[in-house]
């Protein structure tokens, strides 16, 4: 099994934030996770040049306060290690708007943006790794 | 006979000598003998008029007898009466212009009065003949009929009057009437006769024959005229009668009578009303009687009448009376004329049945109709939809010009429309404006139609739809669309939380639970089920606002009441005037007194709760909170404003989500996201409706409409 070198979990909701954890350990599919509980903590996180594990996988919650989630892939997209990151948007959503949306931005920035429907299961999480592969993108 | 002596003494006489003289001249001569004797004479003639007063003409010879003289006497008196009759012929015949003739057979002489003469033309000193005179006659049937009659006079002595043609010895076709009576002795034949030129009467005659014979060709004439005449008097459609002037009908022709299936006796010599024509209406009876009185006098008229066919059906005619005048201008009868001009009358009526229809049409249209001349623009016609439309009377109207009712800010616009018109006959439709007499705008749907009357004027048609209602009611179905579509997106909205939302909860027990399953730690354990008793409590309490706005959406337990706004602002502060007095905010109410509203007041003390812990709850952090309370009236809302000098919030990028649910925008621990989006659907159940404006670290205000007529 593949290995994620670090995976960065942002969600306001404690219990998530949680559960997806401990999720990740059961899994073992990094030795690495950082959590924020919005998006403006994990902008200022990367934003620190100290900080150089950039995470190849960013679990992201839609519906936050101050800065949603799209907001936060729009100012994501201007550190210099975006581009090799994989973005799952974690949400129970299945408004369409929203899966549009995921699309526009997979076409507009550089690095892959899929959704990860809630709940988050040991299974999906490792089948992740997999997903992880570079794809060609466009 | 007489003996006398050479010196003329009677010696002796004889006894019918004496019985002629009547014994007059027994021994004397008579004074013409004496003469005679006297003279030498052997003959001469004398007359001896006998006491009675006879007359007896006699011829007396004179002879020598030895130295004595021997004078015999003759009875001529016959023979001179003849010659005296002879000569009154003469004489009268001369006075007639009759020439006569004689001719004696046995010595063949024939003899010609003078006139005879004059008419054959011949000199005085001719000498006729039978041969000659035979030459005269023209040859065939006249000579013939002159030598046959000639020869059965001599030969059967019968007489003859005979008229024939001769030739003058000067060329002359003449006519004669010849005659001749034959007297016949004992061994000749004396044929007297007369002759006359009747060239004259025989060309008067021949005049007169030509002239019966043009006579008879002009009777011939007349008689086809009348044919024809006849002929086109009963053949013609037209209904064609004559009237005397009592107005009895004289005469009347055949279409009249196929009309009306009657004979010629009929109606023939009865007064015209009368007959059964006219026996549509006693109105048209009456009628004709009175137009007839004028044509009577001489006067032409002409009127559309109605008569009754054979099948007792009306039918129209164009019928006239005119009256024919004699030399002295008096009218001796009259022509009566009919045309059936049923089909006219017909078509004309159907015409103006339409032309009615038309009319009614064009003024029960709820459609504005209106005629213009074209290039002047002068309204000509217009019906009561489009009177109404520009608030004009016909009157008014029809002093003014197209360009008068069309608002100016239209003008040019109206203007390119009527030239497209001009051009193409026809535009539209098209949105337009009139102004109103009352100078408001009048949207209309226009179109214009260009046509050409029969004088050649052209004329433009404008079917005018007054769209002022569709426009009113346009702009409300746009308020209702836009009603439905925020409701529509509200529920949208929420069906989508409520799945977001239930699906969170759902996921975080699902995925505790696995945790729970995969954890061996019995401590951990424990946090696990801690956090699923959490996860519980957040879904109850979620359910319980998804309740409470459904409550609100559906207006369950819905009490509404007259409240105070003022008195009520004032409640709000006091109940969290400790939450005031520790954050030292200040408040302001602004209300007046007198404003009442009438709301559900659990409502509306949520939501001035919620504004204005808000207000606190956001504050800046380098002033204290100030809160002021304004309230003023739109259009039928009463407004109040809570502004705040607080955080404010970037309304561009959250805007759409301020009122949202499960929206928070400032990271504070406290905040739900769930206040301003009860608030607003508290506010929207009463008619009402909330408004937002911030500056970011300025403040907020938020307006809240509450409606007056909720």
């Amino acid at each position: 099994m593949k290995t994620i070198n670090a995976i960065c979990l942002i969600d306001d909701d404690p219990i998530t934030i949680f559960s997806v954890k401990k999720l990740i350990e059961v899994t073992r599919i990094t030795e690495n996770v950082i959590s924020f509980n919005n998006g403006i903590e994990a902008l200022k996180h990367y934003r620190n040049e100290n900080n150089t594990i950039f995470p190849e996988l960013i679990l992201l919650d839609l519906n936050m306060p101050i800065i949603d989630g799209w907001e936060f892939i729009d100012n994501f997209s201007k550190l210099e290690i975006s581009k090799t990151t994989y973005i799952y948007i974690l949400t129970s959503s299945i408004n369409p708007e929203d899966v549009n949306k995921v699309k526009e931005y997979n076409n507009k920035y550089p690095f892959s943006i899929k959704h990860l429907i809630k709940p988050v299961t040991k299974d999906k999480l490792s089948s992740l790794s997999f997903h992880l592969e570079p794809e060609e993108k466009k | 006979m007489a003996l006398l002596s050479a010196n003329g003494k009677v010696m002796e006489t004889t006894e019918p000598w004496n019985t002629f003289f009547n014994n007059e001249y027994n021994d004397l001569l008579p004074d013409c003998i004496t003469a005679a004797v006297k003279n030498k004479l052997a003959e001469g003639e004398g007359v001896f008029t006998c006491p009675e007063g006879n007359k007896s003409w006699f011829q007396f010879f004179i002879q020598p007898v030895d130295g004595n003289l021997l004078v015999s006497v003759k009875d001529i008196s016959s023979e001179k009466n003849n010659e005296k009759n002879l000569h009154f012929l003469s004489e009268t015949t001369q006075v007639a212009n009759i020439g006569t003739w004689l001719y004696a057979s046995n010595n063949e002489l024939l003899e010609w009065s003078n006139i005879t003469k004059d008419i054959f033309e011949v000199p005085d000193s001719y000498t006729p003949s039978m041969e000659k005179m035979f030459a005269f006659f023209k040859e065939g049937n006249h000579l013939e009929l002159v030598m046959d009659s000639i020869n059965q006079a001599l030969e059967k002595a019968e007489s003859f009057d005979i008229e024939a043609q001769i030739t003058s010895e000067e060329n002359q076709d003449k006519w004669i009437r010849f005659r001749g009576t034959p007297k016949k002795n004992k061994e000749q034949t004396t044929i007297y006769g007369t002759v006359q030129d009747i060239s004259e009467k025989k060309n008067t005659q021949l005049q007169l024959a030509l002239n019966e014979k043009q006579i008879k060709s002009t009777k011939r004439a007349l008689a086809e005229n009348k044919q024809i005449f006849t002929s086109i008097f009963n053949s013609t459609f037209q209904f064609t009668g004559f009237l005397n002037t009592k107005g009895r009908l004289i005469d009347i022709n055949e279409p009249a009578l196929n009309f009306i299936g009657l004979q010629a006796e009929d109606v023939m010599n009865k007064y015209f009303w009368d007959t059964p024509w006219w026996r549509e209406s006693t109105k048209e009876q009456k009628k004709l009687k009175k137009n007839f009185k004028k044509a009577a006098k001489g006067k032409f008229v002409r009127y559309e009448a109605k008569i009754l066919d054979k099948d007792s059906k009306t039918v129209y005619i164009d019928f006239s009376l005119k009256p024919v005048f004699d030399d002295y201008k008096r009218v001796t009868f009259l022509i009566a004329e009919g045309r059936v001009i049923q089909e006219m009358v017909e078509a004309r009526k159907k015409l103006k049945e339409s032309e009615k229809l038309h009319r009614m049409l064009l003024e029960l249209s709820p459609t504005g109709l209106v005629l213009n001349d074209a290039l002047t623009g002068e309204f000509l016609d217009m019906n009561n939809s489009f009177k109404a439309s520009v608030g004009y009377t016909d009157d008014e109207l029809y002093k003014m010009f197209h360009l008068d009712v069309i608002p100016k800010t239209h003008k040019k616009k109206e203007l390119r429309a009527i030239k497209e018109v001009l051009n193409n006959h026809m535009y539209g439709p098209y949105e337009g404006f009139y102004e109103h007499k009352n100078g408001e705008l009048v949207p209309a749907l226009i179109t214009r139609v260009l046509i050409t009357n029969s004088t050649g004027k052209k004329l433009v048609w404008s079917v005018v739809q007054d769209i002022t209602h569709i426009k009113e009611k346009e702009q409300e179905l746009m308020e209702v669309i836009n009603v439905a579509s925020e409701q529509n997106n509200r529920l949208l909205n929420f069906a989508h939380i409520v799945s977001h939302n239930l699906r969170s909860h759902a996921s975080n027990f699902s995925m505790l639970i696995e945790l729970l399953g995969v954890e061996e730690d019995v401590f951990k354990k424990v946090e696990i089920i801690d956090m699923l008793g959490s996860a519980s409590k957040n879904m109850l309490e979620t359910i319980s606002n998804l309740n409470e706005i459904i409550a609100i959406n559906t207006n369950l337990n819905i009490k509404t009441e007259r409240v105070n706004l003022r008195t009520e602002v004032e409640e709000a502060f006091t109940n969290i005037s400790e939450l005031i007095k520790s954050t030292f905010t200040e408040v302001e109410n602004n209300v007046p007194e007198n404003i009442d509203i009438k709301v559900v007041k659990a409502y509306l003390e949520s939501i001035l709760l919620n504004i204005f812990t808000n207000a606190i709850k956001y504050k800046a952090p380098k002033r204290y909170p100030k809160i002021v309370i304004n309230c003023e009236r739109v259009k039928g809302f009463t407004v109040l404003s809570v502004t705040d000098n607080g955080l404010g919030i970037d309304l561009e990028k959250h805007g759409h989500k301020l009122f949202g649910m499960y929206k928070t925008f400032h990271g504070n621990t406290d905040a739900r996201g769930i206040g301003l989006f009860i608030t607003k659907n508290q506010i929207e159940a009463m008619k009402g409706k909330i408004e937002a404006e911030s500056e970011i670290d300025k403040g907020t205000t938020f307006k809240i409409y509450f409606n007056e007529n909720y």
